[in-house]
């Protein structure tokens, strides 16, 4: 047994590159030298795997041929090009072929290392020269090691700039002799490094999640702390946490101190440098806001006419009149109105076009420069959340009506456009915004009635509520066609409903509906218009329809299903006592409509069909 | 800096090209870059190009923003294995000490929609701070690259404020006594008032149709240099316009859809002609 070290050099890789590879790299080891690799090194500039036991011949192997009937014909052609001679096939499983010897690994090893390095599939690949080989960047050295038998290649290379070409005398020192030469091959290790780096100085945050990225930024983990001037302590904390984490992958310390990692450098060189790069970047942020706050929000707000929300939807001063409509429609308060007219201010200003994903916080930010009250500011800076399917809810009024509004357009806008999101495309974020507006109803306790969702909007987010409702979806089926007036109600709906699914009175609503639904749900169009009393000749019908005058199934859903539950033992006598289909088709069409008033009364509570029983 | 630049890369055996004579948005659009990297010829540039971004001027005012500023563009075709190792050889050329400084190459992808080019690349940093745009090419026009060219296109400005250690672009000594600022504070001033009050956006979009059918006629008379003038003045045009805040969304991306085209064009037709080239040689 022998160990192995496969490496492939690159030019510097981007960190969605190494973890793909990192997860492809084990299966394409397996599959070209049968085991899995006992170690992966990833890294900007490498990709590596080391076999800590390797068979030193490959396996023999079954050569499979032409069927054994076919053997006049096929037998020599196969044999010829495989180079064996026709004697030498033999039968085995009612097929000719041959058993072909294994061969020494290091004979082999040059193209199984070939086809690893053509069997990686990166989202995103690229070519350099004229070998057709695609790769995230250009490979530029292949290194394989038996023990200490150099199979491809002649050394590996150390830090690309402190350190040159490193000898590997024997592949099992491989990860000692290239931390010797300023690389740590291992990923883990260099997170360690870098998580242990940050602790020790206390204090970091990451809520951008670079850290990721920057393990795969370095091979030679440096960690620094550097300064920025206090000025610009003034700049919206976001927009200073934006700056240092998506620009440039700091970690914010807190006040005006940030710590990175540096892959090499003399460290107060590298500092200083970094200092001058963050504060040129928030001296511009700050040149940007200072234009945009002595503009204020107000201005910035009549400016909204000449911005496009998007092709076809009006400008954002229109978004904005909507919003204020919505509002208004949703029982929103003073704080909401108000925040509705400001909330897209921020489209106009400078900072959002450098910054935009700060989109909102700038906005209630000049908002607080203007003196506005903390309501109005807070629905601003709330008004896309929740922005992901976990992420948090506004936590004021203002914001939550704000937010749904927000959603509420965007959804009815885009889908009156033709945008609805197809399979895995949803270019308007239509599908978190749905489920945004589920949330801000079940979580947030906001009132949104249904019937500000253009249908083809409701069915969308109505369908939603199937995955947030823990209940089994034909309960959420069933309540969606309810007479519920907003979402939350249909949530609650469909839980109760699930809840009481054993009662005597959900069983004696579901038996009513069933039963009325039945007979006539078929016959709907030879029902009457509406139930004339003076039609009603037995004293079944009559009690039942008495019955039914009596029912109230709006409000409490237990009430009501008790309330309910009444007409099971009366649908049930009229079903004993009544023939529906009279011959006289007035009396008929009387009947029928009568059960479907039954139907249509209980199927206030929903619709039951959709339960199986 | 400039002057070691020129002496490295003449010695790398780059031709020294001089700035083109219309505006451009980048040094890629020089056809020096563009149509050359087009095409199965080798080919070795290096020149100093400046680059015209209206919607990039503050009026002279921020110290990190400029309508026209420098770019030092390189070109190799094909990408020598050690391309990396020359760039890095470059830096040291300009007085950069690799062992005390932190290089870095972060992926940066470049892409171009007025020419239809992209390509896979890096941002070049040195302590955190962009000193280079780094790219493999890999389609220009629309097309393929037959050899893949690496472009390395350095931040002059950026490049000599970190030299000379300056925060501002005003103060970099551009010359014994004279600063950046002397020579283009004004100049930024002024442009910025015509890029984003005065330029007469009626005027610019008939320009932009004259242009375009000018580009088509050329086509036609199978001239793709002169052609490719008309692509660079069409991308101008639409850089003013957007300036002006003349354009919706939309209507950028039909004028982006439009300079695009013919930029296809312009290089087929370009092709075509290398290719012709070839049979006859």
């Amino acid at each position: 047994m022998a160990t192995l070290l496969v490496e492939i050099g690159c030019e510097e890789l981007p960190a969605r590159a190494c973890r793909e590879a990192e997860a492809q790299l084990p299966m394409l080891v397996e599959r070209e030298l049968g085991a899995r690799p006992d170690r992966v090194f990833v890294g900007p500039r490498r990709i590596a795997a080391v076999l800590l036991d390797v068979a030193e011949r490959t396996p023999d192997e079954w050569v499979k041929g032409p069927p054994e009937q076919l053997a006049e014909k096929a037998a020599a052609g196969f044999a010829k090009r495989h180079g064996v001679e026709v004697e030498a096939l033999v039968a085995r499983e009612g097929c000719l072929g041959f058993e072909r010897p294994g061969r020494p690994l290091a004979e082999a090893l040059p193209e199984k290392a070939d086809a690893i390095v053509r069997g990686f599939a990166f989202s995103k690949s690229m070519r350099w020269d004229d070998s057709g080989l695609r790769f995230s960047r250009p490979v530029r050295w292949t290194l394989v090691k038996l023990d200490g038998e150099t199979v491809v290649g002649a050394s590996s290379f150390g830090h690309r700039f402190a350190e040159g070409a490193v000898e590997i005398p024997v592949a099992g020192e491989y990860e000692e002799r290239l931390r010797s030469a300023r690389v740590e091959p291992d990923a883990e290790e260099r997170r360690r490094q870098i998580v242990s780096g940050l602790d020790a100085i206390g204090g970091w945050s990451d809520p951008a999640g670079v850290l990721e990225e920057v393990v795969y930024l370095v091979e030679s983990v440096t960690v620094l702390e550097g300064r920025f001037d206090e000025r610009f302590l003034q700049l919206p904390e976001r927009v200073v946490v934006t700056a240092m984490q998506s620009h440039q992958r700091y970690f914010p310390l807190g006040g005006n101190r940030f710590a990175f990692v540096a892959n090499g450098g003399d460290p107060d060189t590298v500092r200083a440098g970094n200092e001058g790069v963050l504060a040129g970047r928030l001296d511009d942020a700050s040149f940007t806001f200072e234009r945009d706050v002595a503009s204020g929000i107000e201005r910035l707000a009549e400016r909204l006419g000449g911005i496009t929300f998007f092709a076809g939807a009006g400008s954002f001063a229109d978004k904005s009149e909507r919003l204020r409509d919505l509002v208004a429609k949703l029982g929103g308060g003073e704080a909401s109105l108000e925040a509705a007219r400001l909330a897209k201010a921020d489209q106009a200003s400078e900072l959002v076009r450098e910054f935009p994903d700060l989109e909102g916080h700038i906005g209630a930010e000049y908002a607080r420069l203007a003196g506005y009250p903390e309501a109005v500011c807070a629905a601003v800076d709330e008004q896309y959340l929740p922005d992901s399917a976990g992420g948090p809810l506004p936590q004021t009024e203002a914001g939550k009506v704000l937010a749904a509004a927000d959603k509420l357009d965007t959804l009815s806008v885009s889908f009156s456009l033709g945008h609805r999101p197809t399979g895995s495309r949803d270019p308007y974020g239509s599908r978190r915004a749905a489920i945004g507006l589920c949330r801000l109803a079940l979580e947030g306790g906001l009132v949104i009635p249904r019937e500000l969702m253009p249908e083809d909007v409701r069915e969308f987010v109505e369908e939603r509520l199937e995955g947030l409702v823990d209940v089994p979806v034909e309960y959420v089926r069933a309540a969606r066609a309810s007479a519920a007036p907003d979402l939350a109600s249909v949530g609650r709906l469909a839980q109760t409903l699930y809840a009481e699914r054993e009662t005597a009175s959900f069983g004696g609503v579901y038996t009513a509906y069933e039963r009325a639904d039945r007979l006539a749900g078929r016959a709907a169009d030879e029902a009457a218009e509406q139930l004339d009393h003076s039609l009603l000749r037995e004293d079944a019908e009559r009690a039942l329809a008495e019955g039914l005058a009596a029912v109230s199934v709006d409000g409490d859903v237990r009430k009501a299903l008790e309330s309910g539950a009444k007409l099971a033992p009366l649908v049930e006598r009229f079903f004993d006592e009544v023939l529906v289909m009279d011959e006289d088709l007035a009396v008929r069409a009387n009947r029928l409509r009568l059960l479907l008033d039954v139907r249509d009364t209980l199927g206030r509570l929903g619709d039951f069909s959709q339960i199986p029983r | 800096m400039i002057r070691s630049l020129e002496g490295y890369w003449a010695e790398q055996g780059c031709v020294l090209m001089q700035p083109y004579h219309t505006e451009l948005a980048a040094g890629t659009m020089n056809p020096a870059t563009f149509l050359r990297c087009l095409g199965p010829s080798p080919w070795k540039t290096a020149y100093v190009e400046p680059v015209i971004r209206p919607l990039d001027g503050r009026y002279g005012e921020n110290p990190y923003r400029f309508q026209h500023y420098f770019q030092y563009q390189v070109i190799l075709k094909p990408a020598p294995e050690d391309v990396l190792d020359r760039y890095f050889a470059s830096l040291e050329a300009i007085g950069i000490d690799l062992q005390r400084h932190d290089i870095r190459l972060v992926e940066d992808d470049w892409e171009q929609a007025t020419l239809g080019a992209w390509g896979l690349g890096w941002e070049v940093w040195c302590d955190g701070m962009e000193i280079t745009q780094w790219t493999y090419f890999q389609q220009l026009g629309g097309f393929d690259v037959e050899l893949v060219p690496a472009e390395m296109t350095y931040g002059l400005e950026r490049l000599g404020m970190f030299l000379q250690g300056k925060s501002s672009a005003f103060e970099l000594e551009w010359a014994p006594g004279v600063t950046w600022g002397d020579v283009y504070r004004e100049s930024e001033r002024e442009w910025s008032a015509y890029n984003f009050e005065l330029a007469p956006v009626e005027t610019l979009s008939r320009r932009f149709g004259e242009a375009e059918e000018e580009c088509r006629q050329l086509v036609e008379r199978r001239l793709p240099l002169p052609a490719y003038d008309q692509v660079l003045k069409c991308s101008h045009m639409l850089n003013l316009l957007d300036a002006r805040g003349a354009l919706s969304v939309t209507e950028r991306a039909a004028y982006v859809g439009r300079v695009r085209t013919l930029a296809r064009e312009v290089a087929r037709l370009y092709l075509e002609q290398e290719g012709d080239g070839d049979a006859a040689g």
